[in-house]
């Protein structure tokens, strides 16, 4: 049960992707105006730190989950907290995901199917998949619907070029000025917590140093994309407009026209996209999985799927309306709380303490 | 000077069989299985005939050489070629009589050594049991007075059909001949195309009561061992009292047997098998059937046409393609009709969409059942015109035509967009080269069709997830299914979405032959590999 490379550039690159071409463009664009492509690229940058931070913490166990070196680092007791709060995290977050997923469907098809069958129907493929492929399983699967949801995003590129307005874009660098850009760049650079998955993955890799250089490649080019889909967005509907639409991106979408002739073809991109949301989904579920049974000390790590996918389950169900899985997670819960601590300093200090032992350890000696 | 003697009933007894009778028989031959041969000739014949009572088919031809030597002939009518009988075991035996320098025959061994028998292929047997086991695998076995061993000759023959055209799988360019229901035929078949020692054919016998002959084939030095070790364990586990098709095997040694989608190759074109032996693979002869399973099987191979790799490498590519797109079209096509006319409706182009809603106005079905209906009856169609007696199948196609056609568009019971998206889908599954892979497709679009009519495109995403889903953790004998496309393999891209010209195919383009990838040296000239 390992992933390749070319397995791990695929998974990064659809988990980024089809999380950020939702939840960042708008609000990177209501608050930098068109200065948004700046903050997209600030925001790379500061992802790939982090995401960096992250790998060089895991590559120094490169045989161990964050919850096994967390005691060793930190003791015991606050190892387990450590554990504890990064496994509650995991799941709340993949648990809104699926609900994310759910509600994008029930937004953009059905709005009279009730949620729980969507959200039930979803969790069953991501359990299927997970219990027979595994980790592996789902890097295949990956490498199946990763080339096609590229593919699929540059033809709405393409057929949306006749709609692009191009001088909506200046000033390219608007009034926003830095703080703004900065600012602006918050939503873009929590997404970047996708690579929270080296914490665990690193020991699944079959050659960990090639396999992190290929996710990092996959986060580089799914931020290249998603800064193109924001300009795309801004061209067609000016920054006024995309800030405010929920979804702008889908809103593009469905404004595209070939000959006339093929229109609305929306429901089309969000088809290809739930294939995307679902591969994140299964990603997210299974390192919750793996790391429940790795804090658990069991061998069997499929056992654990009994009890986190009714959990789930039912922590995707409670939310009354889109409104918590759109707006109020990520806004309120992602981007206070657990972008500062779980994805920017957690995995600092437990880096920084890793380095001072082995620095102590060698200046012993 | 001899005398035939047909086995019409039991030397001993009565002609009625007594449960009795049956248990002492049955008792005789599990009791005494290693029985050596007799000395005595007619202590043979006696305990031949007990055996081998009943069985109306086998002869017993006991003749005297010289009033010295005793011999018994026993054979089973038609199953050995009689004019090879006469005139090579027969004839040099009574005309002839033995040669000057031999007075009198001391062993067997002697007969075979003093080539008094000019038979190709004979071999001693030295228990009852193997003697029976050779008689009935289409042999001649001689017994001779005095000797405690006997001759078994192979000598098949009889009636066999002829190496005709395929008709399961057709091309225009390429090879035409297709394997046979004879084992040595099919074997010989692919010894003619790969011509060198490194093709082994392994033999086993499967079957309790049939006896089946199986070869297992394959390129020494190019195969995966692990799964030709796979294929042996698989084969050899196998405990089931009749063979009769290449299916029995199949089922057996399958990985997952609930999933819809095959993961053995079969094949009735002596090119594809050789092809795949080429490439790594290991292919399962089965005496009685012209089908060889080829293993391990994958989604691509599935896609690949024999035409493909004798076509001009651009067409190739192009039909390759129209097959991808069929083979979803088969799949998913009535769910999108389904999905868009009902749920969607503002995706279809305005104009397409008013003439849909115009031909659907007097129907009083809703789309999805529809579908189901024409769908339920293009599949009986099919099963007709393939069960039906040829003489009446015309019949059938014709009045098909009209039921599914134009007379239920007429009637408004069934509207003509639909019918228009049946037939394709129905054309569209018998584009898919191996008939059991499409047969999968048509299994798994009745599941498409009913989420489609539940939940529109969600519905036929959530069923092409699982089927995804399903196909990327499917192996067959260790290997991916989805290989090489996940997991990726660049280098054995070569033969999947585009077919490369062969002289850039320079390694095997089937990832199973690792230890022996190269398949071409240097520049465009042949090459040993």
């Amino acid at each position: 049960m390992k992933v390749s490379a070319s397995q791990m550039f695929w998974l990064m690159f659809i988990a980024l992707t089809s999380l950020s071409l939702w939840y960042v463009i708008s609000p990177t664009v209501k608050i930098a105006d068109q200065g948004a492509w700046m903050s997209a690229v600030v925001a790379t940058v500061l992802g790939l730190f982090f995401s960096y931070v992250i790998q060089q913490l895991g590559l120094l166990f490169p045989h161990q989950t964050i919850f096994e070196y967390s005691r060793t680092l930190l003791g015991n007791a606050l190892g387990q907290i450590v554990s504890i709060q990064y496994l509650c995290m995991l799941c709340v977050t993949s648990a809104i995901q699926l609900r994310g997923t759910s509600d994008l469907i029930h937004r953009v098809l059905f709005d009279k199917t009730p949620i729980f069958v969507l959200v039930a129907l979803i969790m069953f493929l991501v359990v299927y998949l997970t219990f027979r492929g595994g980790i592996e399983g789902i890097g295949r699967f990956g490498e199946l619907v990763g080339p096609v949801i590229l593919i699929t995003i540059l033809i709405t590129w393409f057929l949306d070029l006749p709609n692009a307005k191009w001088h909506a874009l200046s000033p390219l660098v608007s009034d926003s000025g830095v703080r703004g850009i900065l600012q602006g760049s918050t939503p873009f650079a929590s997404a970047f917590g996708v690579s929270l998955g080296f914490l665990v993955f690193i020991p699944l890799m079959v050659t960990p140093k090639k396999s992190i250089m290929a996710g990092t490649l996959g986060l580089l080019s799914a931020s290249v994309l998603v800064i193109w889909c924001m300009l795309m967005t801004i061209v067609t509907f000016g920054y006024e407009l995309s800030g405010r639409l929920v979804d702008p991106y889908f809103s593009l979408v469905r404004f595209v026209s070939l000959f006339e002739f093929v229109r609305n073809i929306d429901s089309v991109v969000v088809f290809i996209i739930v294939f995307g949301a679902f591969t994140a989904v299964s990603l997210y579920f299974f390192i919750t999985c793996y790391g429940v049974a790795k804090w658990l000390n069991m061998k069997a790590w499929r056992r654990t799927i009994w009890f986190v996918a009714p959990l789930e389950c039912i922590i995707a169900l409670l939310p009354s309306s889109d409104t918590a899985s759109w707006f109020w997670y990520p806004q309120h819960v992602w981007l206070t709380y657990i972008f500062p601590f779980d994805i920017i300093c957690l995995p600092l200090l437990l880096l920084c303490i890793a380095k001072m032992k082995v620095w102590t350890a060698s200046s012993n000696r | 000077m001899g005398k035939t003697v047909t086995n019409n009933s039991c030397a001993h007894g009565n002609i009625t069989i007594g449960v009795n009778r049956m248990k002492k028989l049955k008792n005789k031959t599990i009791v005494r299985d290693s029985e050596p041969i007799a000395s005595n000739l007619l202590e043979v014949e006696s305990s031949l005939r007990i055996r081998l009572c009943d069985c109306s088919d086998i002869v017993f031809r006991t003749f005297e050489i010289r009033r010295k030597v005793k011999f018994m002939l026993v054979f089973v009518d038609g199953m050995v070629d009689t004019k090879t009988l006469d005139e090579s075991l027969l004839k040099p035996l009574i005309y002839y009589d033995l040669p000057h320098r031999l007075d009198g025959i001391r062993s067997l061994k002697d007969v075979v050594q003093g080539e008094l028998l000019p038979v190709a292929q004979a071999k001693t047997v030295s228990t009852m049991n193997d003697a029976i086991k050779e008689l009935l695998k289409a042999g001649v076995v001689v017994f001779l007075d005095g000797e405690r061993t006997a001759l078994a000759i192979n000598m098949q023959g009889g009636q066999e059909r002829a190496i005709e055209e395929s008709t399961s799988e057709g091309n225009i360019r390429g090879p035409k001949d297709s394997f046979t229901e004879i084992l040595r035929t099919n074997t010989t078949l692919l010894r003619r195309r790969i011509r060198n020692p490194a093709l082994k054919v392994e033999s086993k016998t499967v079957g309790e009561m049939t006896n089946t002959d199986i070869a297992i084939v394959y390129v020494a030095g190019v195969v995966d061992e692990s799964v030709l070790e796979q294929v042996r364990q698989r084969i050899d586990r196998i405990n089931i009292d009749g063979i009769l098709e290449a299916g029995y095997i199949e089922e057996f040694i399958e990985d997952s047997s609930f999933s819809p989608f095959p993961q053995v190759l079969n094949t009735e074109r002596p090119d594809v098998a050789a092809s795949s032996l080429l490439e790594g693979k290991v292919a399962i002869v089965i005496d009685g059937t012209p089908f060889v399973l080829i293993v391990p099987m994958t989604f691509w191979a599935a896609m690949q046409a024999p035409d493909d790799h004798s076509e001009r490498f651009l067409y190739a590519t192009a039909i390759r393609w129209i097959r991808f797109i069929l083979v979803f079209l088969s799949l998913t096509f009535p769910s999108f009709y389904v999905a868009a006319s009902t749920f969607h409706p503002e995706m279809i182009p305005y104009r397409l969409m008013l003439s849909i809603a115009n031909a659907r106005e007097v129907i009083p079905f809703p789309a999805v059942i529809e579908a189901f209906v024409m769908e339920f009856m293009f599949e009986c169609l099919r099963e007709a015109g393939v069960r039906l007696p040829k003489s009446v199948g015309s019949a059938v196609t014709c009045v098909g035509s009209i039921v599914i056609g134009q007379a239920a568009v007429d009637a408004g019971i069934v509207s003509a967009p639909m019918v228009i998206v049946v037939s394709v889908t129905g054309i569209a599954s018998f584009t898919v080269p191996r008939y059991s892979f499409g047969t999968s497709m048509r299994l798994l679009r009745f599941g498409v069709l009913f989420m489609a009519g539940w939940l529109g495109f969600f519905g036929i995403a959530v069923c092409l997830i699982f089927i995804l889903c399903h196909l990327v953790t499917l192996e067959s004998f260790g290997i991916p299914y989805m290989l090489p496309v996940a997991p990726a393999h660049a280098s054995m891209f070569k033969d999947v979405f585009i077919r490369v010209p062969r002289w850039k195919m320079n390694s095997r383009t089937f990832a199973v032959g690792w230890t022996n990838s190269r398949r071409k040296y240097s520049g465009k000239g042949h090459g040993e590999t």
